[in-house]
């Protein structure tokens, strides 16, 4: 690692970054390190007319099928591209801006020293995660400043609208509580009653287990009736055993990266965080400052957090081999669910799917003006969960109504959108508009469509589409989609494990309808206006994430 | 309101731009401003033909503030219609068999009054009896399993049949496909016929001493088996791969799964015919291919065309067609992509199956819901005939001015539902001049567009209807 000297800060993170010019734009380049087992790595220098000229061959080079370019490695340095957005407009301002990443080789952050990695990490007490999650939280706090330029640095090529990139960055210290760690693990893998945090770090006795015997003991034992050798009773142990993990994250949001990290932390575990396209800086961040603060710690030095560009055979190949990684986690886009399940056949892979929210509307919501307003209220809350493209949030609605009713909720609806927009101005990529005028131009030609424009084009909306509506075609980009029922029953049918999280109003026709919808495969059935709330430790996709990342051992 | 499209400004502009096409065809200099002019007037009646005749399209219309005086420039912004419009319809109505529901969205999206067809039991029923009244029902199965379905009306029916006969046979004989003396024939005849005599004569003595092989379905309303079964029309004797029709019903049972007994008989007979008799297909037509002594006209998708070559090989070797054979294919690979093999593999199997030299081997591109075809010329570029307008869309589907982007066609003679077509296909057009020598727009690579990126996990795994 070559570290320049010059520096004007004597923060230890905001020093370092200065010093080697990382996480700052200089001409458009924002340079990103890697941790590599511990080790920062750094990206070379390279000039923005090379990066310039090689997007420009890889643009000529383009097939119409296929979509621009955003990564491409030119001389060991691997480059991402993301368009430059105007904040005041929330438009593409036609510009480019880069983040120049070193390269590393797929063997180099695989763990196989397994005596090491149960001496070093497996071993290690739990008071050691939280001491490191606390010493990593007060270095971001110290160094807030710093941070709060990278926010700002990042924010131009932020796709999602203000409020969620920089309620991104504010959650690090709520998600790096070591509280709130602690009790993460010693709930989520309590077993027989015994603390989460005891079984992670050691063997532990299984009390009141009814031990069975093999018929082959007893036959053994009849046999050899005088010796006593064939069993002996024994006090069986359990232990949570730490695993080596690989964390494929995505980039709707800035904190996922983060998130899985803390699991593959929480757990004790080696892991490679992948960083996403859209959010590298968050995750490099954090990385930098563990190798930072805590340079010769376990948990870092075990710790690899790198970016390649997804597909990507020269480093998946190795990854996705049995011996690799004992857990695969991916989160994300269904090519990357699906590439990852077909090509890791052998390895135990946790897969948070692409899903979908729904959200269900009885007629209670038109008793008042007032719980009209209240239903437009919490249905907006629950659609616009990291601006309408988090797993949890809302796509599509069914409205128990009139026409006149379900068309006075698609008004109220629509002008509480208006006044979202104004706050928090909307950025929706060109190929979102694609889909959406492909909706309105075709196959929602005929429906009742109430938009809000901002400069003359669509900021959001609400469509009642009276007949089925496809959700692969929904754009979601602050698109309310209304479909009317005469009971909310008739929304069940379309409920399958695809379905993440179902909001219901008024609460008590969730509770009548809890237990068939969350039957049909849904993780999360909430009383409306609730998709977006959650606490540290709950179930995830239907599963309790941790208890899925160790492995448990008998003894 | 019928009547704007029997005006005589409409008629005059419909048959300059017929004209054209024959003169583009036979190497003619055009004034392309002047065609250019003719087909946008068209575009303008046709959309008060629409705005007065199509309540969806009025619909669009009024959302964006624009009534029944559009110009090409408003046409283009803001009223294209993309080809979901065609399965806008909703599932349940087949589902529960609700023909007299399928007759009201037909309404919505043409201009075709749809009366009351009585009990219908199955797609089939429903085409046949539309049919009889005067609509023509042409299906395409789709790859996400929702079918589409595009109403054309008598008017509209004739344009998709015979539009392509104005300006094929010259194609076909500046590619030496056509002896010279028949080229020079239908070039002269080009020149002095009026377009309906030159289809009329071309349709009936066109194909006359070709024997026609296509790798179709006898029957069925779904895109390219018509064209198939059109052709076979005209030629002199007619052999299909599959001697039965193509059932809608069964294609919409195999992607959905059969929902009872009928179903599942339907397509029981389907995969009886297409999967346990295809040896037995394979070997007939292979031996209708050999006892052939005329011309041979072989037509088919990609992967069918592929599948003859290979049964041909092993069943006995080569297969030399008769000296004027040609072979054409076109509709892409659709659901046997996983077979797909380099288009120059394709050429040089066919090539050397059927003893056929380069120019004598071709692709065209089209799709159901535009009138007229696009063949591939020497240079392996898709000709856009005069009568269309190709135009580039960039990812938000706004007019774009590069070359690389979605396609949109704007089709004169699509009467009975909106031309004004945004594909799924994404291309690269070329607006200069062809190194065939031939004129006019050109379409270099043709590729599915890209499915919108979804990133995070807020994605949706397959397509599911709610």
């Amino acid at each position: 690692m070559e570290i320049d000297t010059h520096t004007t800060s004597n923060l230890p993170l905001t020093r370092f970054c200065q010093a080697n010019r990382l996480l700052q734009r200089d001409d458009g380049i924002c340079r990103l390190p890697f941790l590599i087992k511990g080790e920062v790595r750094l990206p070379k220098t390279i000039a923005r007319v090379t990066i310039e000229e090689a997007f420009r061959a890889c643009d000529a080079r383009r097939s119409p099928g296929t979509t621009e370019a955003h990564s491409l490695t030119i001389d060991d340095v691997q480059v991402l591209r993301e368009a430059v957005i105007d904040r005041d407009t929330m438009k593409g301002t036609g510009e480019w801006a880069y983040s120049v990443m070193p390269a590393f080789k797929p063997h180099e952050v695989v763990d196989h020293a397994y005596g090491e990695l149960v001496h070093d990490l497996y071993n290690m007490p739990f008071s050691e995660v939280l001491r490191f999650v606390k010493i990593v939280e007060q270095t971001l706090a110290l160094e807030y400043e710093f941070i709060d330029r990278v926010r700002a640095e990042t924010l131009q090529t932020s796709q999602l609208p203000d409020l969620w990139h920089n309620a991104g960055f504010a959650a690090f210290p709520i998600l790096l509580n070591e509280n709130t760690i602690g009790q993460l693990v010693d709930n989520d893998l309590r077993a027989y009653g015994i603390r989460g945090r005891d079984l992670l770090d050691t063997w532990q006795s299984v009390p009141q287990a009814d031990l069975s015997p093999a018929p082959i003991n007893i036959a053994m034992a009849l046999i050899d009736s005088d010796g006593g050798s064939a069993w002996r009773e024994r006090k069986p142990q359990l232990r949570a055993m730490p695993t080596r993990q690989l964390h494929i994250t995505a980039g709707n949001s800035p904190q996922i990266p983060l998130l899985s990290l803390i699991r593959a932390i929480a757990t004790k575990s080696p892991a490679v965080i992948k960083l996403p396209f859209g959010a590298t800086a968050p995750g490099s961040l954090i990385a930098l400052a563990a190798a930072v603060a805590l340079p010769n710690h376990p948990l870092t030095r075990h710790l690899s957090v790198v970016y390649w560009p997804g597909g990507d055979r020269k480093y998946e190949d190795t990854f996705f081999l049995p011996t690799s990684f004992d857990r695969i986690v991916v989160w994300g886009a269904p090519t990357a669910v699906i590439s990852v399940k077909e090509r890791a056949p052998f390895s135990k892979v946790l897969a948070f799917n692409p899903r979908f929210g729904l959200s269900l509307i009885g007629r209670e919501a038109f008793a008042t003006v007032a719980t009209m307003h209240e239903a437009a209220v919490r249905a907006i809350s629950d659609s616009l969960i990291a601006n309408q493209k988090a797993c949890i949030a809302s796509q599509v609605l069914f409205v128990e109504g009139t026409d006149e009713q379900i068309i006075s909720f698609a008004r109220e609806v629509q002008s509480l959108l208006k006044t979202v927009d104004a706050q928090i101005p909307n950025h929706i990529e060109p190929s979102l508009r694609g889909a959406l005028r492909r909706l309105q131009n075709g196959g929602l030609i005929n429906a009742d469509w109430f938009t809000n424009d901002v400069n003359g084009q669509f900021s959001s909306g609400v469509v009642i589409a009276k007949n089925e509506f496809n959700v692969a075609q929904h754009p979601m980009c602050r698109l309310l989609v209304l479909r009317p029922v005469r009971d909310l029953r008739e929304a069940l049918s379309g409920l399958t494990h695809a379905v993440s999280t179902v909001s219901v109003f008024p609460a008590n026709r969730k509770d009548i309808l809890r237990d068939e919808i969350a039957a049909r495969g849904v993780s999360n059935v909430v009383t409306l206006g609730e998709s977006g709330t959650g606490y540290a430790g709950q179930s995830h996709d239907g599963m309790m994430v941790l208890t899925e990342l160790v492995d448990w051992k008998n003894s | 309101m019928q009547a704007l499209i029997e005006s005589p400004e409409y008629l005059k502009a419909s048959e300059e731009l017929k004209s054209a096409m024959m003169a583009w065809a036979r190497g003619d200099r055009l004034d392309w401003q002047n065609v250019a002019s003719q087909r946008r007037r068209v575009f303008e009646l046709n959309h008060r033909h629409y705005y007065h005749n199509i309540p969806a399209y009025r619909r669009l219309c009024e959302r964006e503030n624009l009534g029944e005086v559009a110009t090409f420039a408003q046409i283009t912004s803001h009223l294209m219609i993309a080809d979901d419009i065609f399965k806008s319809y909703p599932q349940q109505l087949l589902d529960k068999r609700d023909f007299s529901g399928m007759n009201a969205w037909l309404r919505e999206i043409s201009t075709f009054p749809c009366e009351d067809l009585g009990p219908i039991d199955t797609i089939d029923e429903w085409i046949t009896a539309l049919n009889a009244q005067g609509l023509h029902l042409v299906f395409s199965s789709g790859t996400s399993g929702q079918m589409s379905f595009v109403p054309r009306d008598a008017r509209t029916w004739k344009a998709f049949l015979e539009l392509p006969y104005l300006y094929l046979p010259q194609l076909l004989g500046r590619r030496g496909v056509i002896s010279r003396v028949k080229t020079w024939l239908v070039r002269f005849l080009a020149k002095v016929m009026a377009p309906d005599q030159f289809v009329a004569l071309i349709k009936r003595f066109g194909m006359r001493d070709i024997d026609g092989f296509f790798m179709n379905f006898s029957g069925g309303a779904q895109g390219i088996q018509l064209v198939g079964q059109e052709a076979g029309k005209m030629t002199r004797t007619a052999h299909f791969l599959y001697q039965t029709e193509m059932s809608p019903t069964a294609v919409r049972a195999i992607i959905r799964g059969p929902r009872n007994e009928r179903e599942e008989m339907i397509v029981e007979n389907f995969l009886q015919a297409t999967v346990k008799d295809k040896n037995a297909n394979y070997e007939r037509i292979i031996g209708e291919l050999e006892s052939s002594t005329h011309p041979v006209m072989l037509f088919g998708t990609p992967y069918l065309v592929k599948e003859l070559c290979e049964k041909v090989w092993l069943k006995r070797g080569r297969l030399p067609l008769p000296t004027g054979s040609h072979v054409i294919y076109g509709g892409g690979w659709k659901s046997f992509d996983g077979a797909r093999i380099p288009e120059s593999e394709l050429l040089a199997l066919i090539q050397n199956t059927f003893g056929l030299t380069h120019d004598h081997v071709f692709e065209g591109y089209s799709m159901t819901e535009v009138n007229g075809l696009m063949v591939k010329c020497e240079a392996n570029a898709y000709h856009v005939p005069p009568h269309m307008e190709a135009l580039i869309l960039a990812n938000d589907l706004t007019i774009s001015e590069s070359s690389v982007g979605t396609l949109a066609l704007l089709d004169p003679f699509a009467t009975s539902y909106p031309g004004f077509l945004i594909t799924g296909d994404n291309v690269k057009l070329d607006r200069g001049r062809c190194r065939c020598g031939l004129e006019g727009h050109t379409i270099l690579q043709v590729e599915r567009a890209p499915g919108r990126e979804v990133k995070g996990c807020g994605g949706i795994m397959a397509t599911i209807n709610l």
